[in-house]
């Protein structure tokens, strides 16, 4: 490692900055990776496992059937037609909130989750983990049946039998008050679940309950405790903020207002409009919101506190010889009652509760404060309830939904515990962790197949409509709760209960007027100094990117989807910086012994560019050993998936832990979509070199002052220069579609690629061919890192399918099979196909995937029955052999395009009519899609807009999707520190 | 030729083409024997055992690629084409030298040509068999190939003709044609000698077949001896379209270190490169298995070392002549392209393509070397390696690290890339030892042409 290479500009990762004696053995070996362990190798033995599994399901489907109180229409509805797809409002639940979904549907079975642009938490947009909900919906691991267990051993039950042998004995100990019952549960915000949990405790008050989240708001709402003595819950508005400091706060990923946060951010962030936003970022991690920030400043997660203090000083007058400090200060003086400070959710209550006094102060009406919700019980109470499980003061435990077994704190040994207790129960989606140590397990329904309800965080209610009768033998949260006290309603009626709602309020996908009221909070009460950490080396514990807290698991395709920042898949990592790295002589993939009070765990270490020195970052969520096929399952010897940081969590430290860190010689094989290999002198320069052109950028004050700037082109090019003669005179299409991409908006997020997965059926391919270089993302996120290692700035740039108009992959395929449609879409004829895969050669996007096996049929999970259920049904399953890539929805365009003609108006497609599922998806509003033929089109004002370019213009190939060049808006006391990172164009 | 009678330097006569005492009869002897022998040389059970055995390893490797998908083999995004592609360009390279020497070299009354041009032609064919081989397999879906042929279909679909791979078809199937009808056409004297001396009634049927009933009249002499110029004359510009359209597979695309309009000449002059270089590692074994000394001689070996001297200059130019232009076209994707080619990951290969193919062919400046029948079978060994890494440091580098950097990725073979390959030896060497042992390896009526006796009045008119 040589730190003269921190001057270097672009590049990929820290690998490309390495230059040691194990990069150059490496690079000498002829063959470094070795021959892996083929997909086919693991696929059969679980492709037979798995038959077994459709076999059964085959059985239970068809048992399903014939209950099913199905009745022929004798004349079929006008609204339904078969084959066309319905979408309905309906909602997901995720960290306790809920979101507004638009689920599309074919013949009765939903197939695909767009936002619903009514909802105040989606705005039209969703997030990566609710894109794949329909998968989950459809996991053929997931529970389909009542199970007991004797003695470790599983067999299938029935929902009879569980009322029998325990719901009867809950009933009984009405008679005393519920003496010696136990409930678990987890922090929501539903409002039926909050009522029927309240029925319960009426029914049973000797009851004790816990409610335990692995990842929870308890800090923030004690924080609003301490500042204010008022139990709430800021909510931050940014789309009028000028000035938006996070402090560890990766507000465009995580919480559940991300999505909302990134709408509203996304709108200032315009260099077109009146204003443009300034965001600071001080954080451990480098996250996207760090990326997407105008400053960034790597501060560990335990010195955040003092990094506050040090503001108060200067925000108080004192003069700080910190820039960025003083930096944020000279914008707070400018833009006072505007300037939101954000905090992240695993800040302890004090640095929360210093926050909120700062906005109360310079915030305005940006943030307000609602009621509390979702906020689990402390660590004592926790403590305490464990204590009457291991004291028998429980004697029946019931545990909906979680899965403490695994996300407890390790120091509480939740497994011993459940020992102690007579009779256990857990109600999940899995037969997970926990389920396997308890007496029973009930299958529970997903929030697709039965009534539910939610409230966003402004306490907006929606009720959540199903779309699809429940597939297995299942049974919902409030509905067992229901037949707990005895009413035995159905989950329609329970909702309907808790509130009345109409029909447009359905159709609406929310209760109108339902949102809570803002709370007058008062002024802040006077706040102690904070104390600063004594923190030698943290670890820092952080929900998943893509899994969450570990119930998303085994998704397949959040498990492939890479990580924003690292581009990692199929694993989790210790996220470490480059100094740090270097002082312990650390390497990329190095196994790190951590020892935390809590417990001890083997992890790879990931060195990450930007990483505050002295401290770790560990993603939750990894580890499953009982999740299922896609993330490991003990029993039928699939290894996990990543490492269980989860051992590492003690009650004192949920969120930041002292940590001991022992390197070891053993290494571990990263799987990264970018990034396979070390890089040596000259790759990198030649990064370096072209980066400036691909991906555009620049200041405010530069584009600005020539707002031509990202416009200049390659002095070779000579743009007359063409052999063809373009046909274009000859016959004028009615539409002619194109795409354009806003990299000022992008914040790198990763939805777009779930999106597309989940509407173009493209299948997860696994670690193993991810290392090889062979996952499918037909719309990728690039990432380059620009600047020094110490505290670099990031750049995304999504790139699909460019749908070249002199597409070179058209003309050298040898059978056709890729074509220009009349509409400027480079068509994909997958029937066509013999896989030549020469179109990938000449692609100079390399946007090209090609299904080096049968991944749709092959793969663990992709061939079995129930899983088919989620492709859409519009878009043909890929077989081996052949070459796919973005057709740009082609099947989207053609569904309008019928619509539209059925009513004798197809040269009339409004703007914004199709949209792409990517574009739909995106948080942040940065695709555009739409006919550039018009000249009013959102999509022709983009290109015309003088920071579009094209990708690689130079290359004659007259893409249809343009670039719009990023413009930051740095600080003026900053910019000249950040000047020479900037990069001259052309 | 030797019109040299000025100077008295023993050097400057030509060596007799057939040494020895040989006259007609002794060459038909030397030449039938080895077909009539009960039972060939040790060394060919050896050599054929081995190449069976290579032959069924890369059966195995096509039934499980076939059954499992072109996964099994190394390639990956940014590099579509790996390993077969490689073999692919590389045998069709080998099979260059076999119609150049038997059609141009004839043209050009080079009567050097006649002791190993159907040895050279056999090469020519069992090569292209391999070469067809592997865009054949390498495609993902096999069993619809035979859509890359304009044959009248349901869907009535054309290929497409504006595909390089297309053209392949076209020109390696012509190559194929006409080399197999030239050797073919070329045999028929040779087959009826055979024949005739064939005892047992097997032969005497399959060899009778075959020389279509031959009987050496000077009518049959006639037309034989125009068809074989025509087919001569019909073969020569193949020599150079098929490589040339075999590059065009590379330098039609856009792809930096691809995109070259120097690759149809370089490709060429390669081809010759390597076809000789297998000629002599073919011949120098066989003509000792086989006791064909007298025929195939060290004037043979030092004429072909020259070849192989002056065409790898013609690929060193190449070399040279690429980086010249990525550096003036000012394009900084061919610049990057061909700096990393040499100096980045793959440097190992560039430097073996480089030391094998330019560096090593210089030792045959000294003719001591170019008689030593050991270095110069191993040095043709080297070219071969050479050539087949040429392939490799075109078709991997340049796709490796392409236009995105996002997309660049190390590729690495696995160990079907390696098999398959090792196996495609074993389909060449399977049908040569066949050939060596069934058919007369060495063209009787034309060496006998070239014999003192032949020509009474020798060169002088």
């Amino acid at each position: 490692m040589n730190p003269s290479a921190s001057t270097t500009r672009y590049w990929r990762s820290l690998n490309d900055l390495e230059q040691t004696s194990e990069f150059k053995e490496m690079m000498a070996k002829e063959f470094p990776e070795g021959a892996e362990e083929g997909i086919t190798t693991t696929s059969r033995r679980r492709f037979l496992q798995l038959m077994g599994a459709s076999v059964a399901l085959a059985s239970a489907t068809s048992c399903r059937f014939e209950k099913e109180n199905l009745l022929p229409q004798a004349n079929r509805k006008a609204s339904d037609v078969p084959g066309k797809p319905k979408s309905f409002a309906t909602i997901y639940n995720e960290g306790g909130f809920a979101t507004g979904l638009m689920l599309t549907s074919f013949d009765g079975h939903p197939t695909k989750v767009e936002g619903n642009p009514n909802h105040s938490a989606s705005l039209g947009a969703t997030t990566a983990i609710a894109q794949a909900a329909t998968l989950g919906l459809y996991d053929p691991d997931r529970s389909r049946e009542v199970a007991s267990y004797t003695d470790g051993n599983e067999s299938d039950s029935s929902l009879e039998e569980f009322k029998t042998a325990v719901v009867a004995k809950i009933i009984a100990t009405k008679a005393n008050g519920g003496a010696g019952l136990g409930f678990i549960a987890e922090t929501t915000a539903s409002p039926s679940e909050l009522r029927l949990r309240k029925a319960m405790q009426a029914s049973f008050p000797k009851s004790r309950w816990l409610t335990y989240s692995p990842v929870a708001n308890n800090n923030e709402v004690a924080g609003c405790n301490l500042a204010f003595g008022v139990s709430s819950r800021p909510y931050v508005s940014m789309a009028t903020a000028r000035v938006i400091v996070a402090l560890d706060d990766d507000f465009l990923s995580e919480g559940p207002s991300a999505v909302r946060l990134s709408k509203e951010v996304s709108t200032n962030r315009n260099p077109e409009g009146e204003w443009m936003s300034r965001i600071y970022s001080a954080e451990s991690n480098f996250s996207i919101t760090g990326g997407f920030a105008d400053h960034r400043k790597p501060v560990r997660s335990s010195d955040i506190a003092g990094f506050v203090n040090s503001l108060n000083e200067s925000l108080a007058g004192a003069h700080s010889d910190d820039k960025f400090i003083a930096a944020i200060v000279e914008d707070v003086k400018n833009f006072s009652g505007s300037v939101v400070f954000t905090c992240g959710a695993h800040q302890p209550a004090e640095v929360h509760a210093h926050v909120a006094a700062m906005n109360s102060k310079f915030a305005g009406d940006n943030v307000k404060y609602y009621p509390a919700a979702v906020v689990g019980d402390s660590m004592k109470a926790t403590s305490e309830f464990i204590a009457a499980m291991n004291s028998g003061k429980i004697s029946n435990l019931v545990m909906f939904g979680g899965n403490p077994v695994y996300d407890m704190p390790a120091n509480f040994k939740f497994a011993d515990a459940l020992t102690n207790v007579e009779t256990t129960t857990h109600v999940s989606l899995y037969r997970d962790e926990t389920s396997k140590k308890c007496d029973w397990h009930v299958a529970q329904s997903h929030s697709f197949e039965h009534w539910c309800d939610g409230a966003s965080p402004d306490g907006l209610v929606a009720i959540g409509q199903p779309l699809i009768n429940t597939i297995f033998n299942t049974i919902s949260h409030i509905e067992l709760m229901s037949v707990m006290i005895a009413e035995n309603a159905s989950s329609k009626d329970i909702v309907q209960a808790t509130q009345s709602f109409s029909n447009d309020d359905l159709h609406a996908g929310y209760i109108k007027g339902s949102a809570s009221r803002a709370m007058a909070v008062g002024a802040p009460k006077s706040l102690p100094k904070l104390s600063s950490s004594d923190n030698d080396f943290e670890l820092r514990f952080m929900p998943s990117f893509a899994l969450g807290d570990g119930r998303h698991a085994n998704m397949g395709w959040l498990q492939e989807l890479p990580d924003p920042m690292t581009k990692l898949t199929w694993d989790n990592a210790a996220l470490i910086s480059f100094k740090t790295a270097e002082a312990k002589g650390i390497k990329q993939g190095s196994m790190l012994k951590l020892t935390t009070a809590a417990g001890t765990l083997d992890v790879p270490a990931y060195l990450m560019p930007g990483h505050a020195d002295n401290a770790i970052t560990l993603a939750l969520g990894y580890g499953r050993t009982s999740a299922g096929h896609v993330a490991g399952l003990d029993d039928d010897e699939i290894n996990s998936v990543g490492f269980d940081a989860y051992k590492l969590r003690g009650s004192d430290e949920m969120n930041i832990a002292a940590v001991q860190v022992e390197v070891t010689s053993a290494m571990h094989i990263l799987a990264t979509t970018q990034d396979h290999f070390a890089i040596d002198a000259i790759g990198r320069k030649g990064m370096e070199d072209r980066l400036p052109s691909l991906v555009r950028e620049g200041t405010l004050d530069q584009y600005e002052a020539d707002p031509d700037f990202a416009k200049e082109a390659p002095d070779f090019w000579d743009k007359d220069d063409s052999l063809f003669i373009e046909r274009d005179g000859l016959k004028t299409p009615a539409h002619r579609w194109g795409m354009a991409i806003d990299l000022s908006s992008c914040t790198g997020c990763g939805t777009c690629t779930i999106a597309c997965q989940s509407e173009n059926n493209i299948p997860v391919v696994g670690k193993t061919e991810v290392l090889r270089g062979r996952e499918l993302a037909w719309i990728r996120m690039d990432r380059y890192f620009l600047g020094t290692a110490e505290n670099p700035t990031a750049i995304n740039q999504p790139v699909g399918c460019q749908h070249c108009e002199l597409a070179p992959c058209e003309s050298v395929c040898p059978v056709a099979a890729t074509t220009h449609s009349s509409e400027g879409l480079n068509d994909m004829v997958y029937n066509r196909c013999i896989g030549t895969r020469y179109c990938s050669n000449n692609c100079p996007y390399k946007v090209r995937r090609f299904n080096f096996f049968n991944y749709n049929e092959d793969t663990e999970l992709a061939g079995n029955e129930v899983m088919k259920m989620v492709h859409n049904p519009d878009v043909t399953v890929r077989s081996r052999g052949v070459m796919e890539k973005c057709s740009m929805c082609v099947q989207r365009i053609e569904r309008v395009r019928i619509d539209s003609r059925n009513e004798d108006r197809d040269l009339f497609i409004e703007d914004g009519e199709i949209q792409m599922a990517c574009e739909q998806a995106c948080p942040s509003n940065a695709i555009v899609f739409g006919d550039i033929e018009d000249e009013n089109s959102r999509v022709s004002k983009a290109q015309a807009n003088n920071r579009a370019y094209k990708l690689l213009a130079e290359l004659n190939n007259k893409p249809r999707v343009s670039y719009l060049a990023r413009v930051r808006n740095p600080s003026p006391l900053l910019v000249e520190e950040q000047s020479e990172d900037v990069v001259s164009h052309g | 030729m030797a019109n040299s009678a000025s100077t008295t330097h023993l050097d400057i006569f030509p060596e007799d083409l057939v040494q020895g005492t040989n006259d007609f009869h002794s060459i038909t002897e030397t030449v039938c024997g080895i077909i009539e022998a009960p039972k060939p040389p040790k060394a060919w059970y050896i050599i054929f055992g081995t190449a069976l055995a290579m032959l069924g390893v890369l059966g195995a490797m096509i039934v499980y690629l076939v059954t499992t998908g072109v996964g099994v083999w190394g390639n990956n995004q940014p590099v579509a084409w790996g390993w077969p592609i490689v073999n692919f360009v590389f045998w069709v390279g080998i099979g260059h030298a076999g119609t150049l020497i038997s059609a141009v070299l004839f043209l050009f009354r080079q009567d050097w040509r006649t002791g190993i041009n159907r040895f050279s032609e056999a090469m020519t064919i069992f090569a292209v068999v391999c070469a067809g081989m592997f865009p054949a397999i390498h495609v993902g879906r096999i069993w619809f190939i035979w859509w890359v042929f304009p044959l009248p279909n349901q869907m009535a679909m054309w290929p497409n003709f504006r595909s390089p791979l297309l053209w392949d078809v076209f020109a390696v199937s012509t190559y194929f044609s006409v080399s197999l009808l030239f050797w073919y056409m070329g045999l028929v004297p040779d087959l009826a000698s055979v024949r005739d001396r064939a005892v047992s009634k097997t032969k005497r049927f399959w060899y009778g077949l075959f020389s279509l009933g031959w009987t050496g009249s000077n009518r049959q002499w006639h037309r034989y001896e125009r068809a074989y110029l025509v087919l001569a004359a019909l073969a020569t510009p193949l020599v150079l379209s098929v490589h040339s359209v075999v590059s065009f597979d590379f330098a039609v695309s856009q792809l930096a270190g691809w995109h070259t309009t120097i690759f149809p000449p370089y490709f060429v002059a390669g081809a010759i490169f390597s076809g000789f270089a297998m000629v002599l590692t073919l011949s120098i074994p066989a003509r000792k298995i086989f006791g064909l000394e007298e025929l195939i001689t060290l004037r043979h070996i030092d004429n072909m070392t020259k070849v192989i001297m002056a065409t790898g200059m013609m690929v060193g130019y190449a070399y040279a002549m690429e980086f010249f232009m990525a550096w003036y076209s000012g394009n900084e994707y061919e610049g990057f392209t061909f700096i990393n080619r040499a100096f980045g990951p793959y440097a190992w290969a560039y430097w073996i393509m480089v030391s094998c193919n330019v560096l090593s062919p210089q030792i045959f400046w000294f003719k001591k070397i170019r008689r030593n029948l050991v270095v110069v079978f191993i040095m043709s060994l080297f070219v071969n390696v050479g050539m087949w890494f040429e392939r490799f440091v075109i078709t991997v580098t340049s796709l490796n690290r392409d236009f995105l950097p996002s997309s660049w990725h190390y590729f690495t073979p696995t160990w079907v890339d390696i098999l398959t390959l090792i196996g495609s030896f074993g389909l060449f060497f399977t049908l040569f030892m066949l050939f060596c042992r069934f058919l007369p390896q060495v063209a009787i009526s034309e060496v006998k042409n070239v014999l003192p006796q032949a020509h009474p009045h020798h060169d002088a008119h």
